[in-house]
């Protein structure tokens, strides 16, 4: 087994410098906005338009998608991995446990953009967006997460 | 030293199916629901004070906890 030279910063450097709508989601984004969890990869929702972009954002990591970009639309999500693993989810519009459509473009709009260093960010969901995509799997993990983002959410001016 | 008991392959893959099972409408929003004990409620707050005044930024946050998780991962026992 060889030691992964992975670095994150560049990592988001390369999808921020890819022209790709993408949006951090998953616990990597709770951890981002300042909640101690834990988690071993990397949640995407991308527009329905930019995988290959972003394919080939993650080529020089040694990081290759399961899938090409019209079979992973037609399934709606698919992984790139490598050292690393990335879950990509790439559907127009996904529902909710309780029926809510959500769709990626109005997610999108509501992004908020959060600083990695001087000349690298990230974008998120909003806080209520965030909700709303951990309603997708409804695993006991995702209400563990919904609570906490909801006393996150009151804490914020 | 005792041995440090541990996960067989199957107790493992049974533990994340169960970990993962996506929860009916009504369990999902009993457990989001469910009210924050006193403790619960403190504990939460001192973590995420401590998380935020330790690592102030995104960056720091993010890479503090990808080399907390990668140290637990390398070190559970299998």
């Amino acid at each position: 087994m060889h030691a992964s030279t992975f670095n994150e910063i560049e990592f988001f450097r390369a999808i921020a410098g890819s022209g790709t709508r993408a949006l951090l989601i998953g616990r990597r984004a709770l951890i981002a906005l300042g909640l101690p969890v834990m988690t071993s990869d990397y949640d995407y929702w991308i527009g329905a338009d930019d995988a290959a972009a972003l394919n080939e954002a993650l080529r020089p990591f040694g990081m290759l998608p399961t899938a090409t970009p019209d079979v992973a639309r037609q399934h709606g999500r698919y992984v790139i991995e490598g050292d690393e693993h990335v879950d990509v989810l790439v559907a127009r519009g996904v529902s909710t446990i309780d029926g809510t459509m959500v769709w990626f473009d109005d997610v999108w709009t509501r992004r908020i953009h959060l600083a990695i260093t001087d000349d690298v960010s990230i974008a998120i969901p909003s806080i209520e967006d965030l909700i709303l995509t951990k309603k997708f799997g409804a695993r006991p993990r995702d209400a563990d997460d919904i609570r906490w983002l909801e006393v996150l959410r009151g804490r914020k001016p | 030293m005792s041995q440090v008991p541990t996960f067989t392959p199957e107790q493992r893959a049974e533990l994340d199916a169960w970990e993962n099972r996506q929860l009916s409408p009504e369990e999902f929003r009993a457990r989001v629901q469910a009210p924050w004990s006193d403790q619960e409620a403190e504990d939460f707050g001192a973590l995420v004070a401590w998380f935020a005044k330790r690592y102030p930024t995104a960056g720091e946050r993010l890479g503090a906890m990808r080399h907390l998780t990668a140290q637990w991962l390398a070190n559970r026992p299998r």
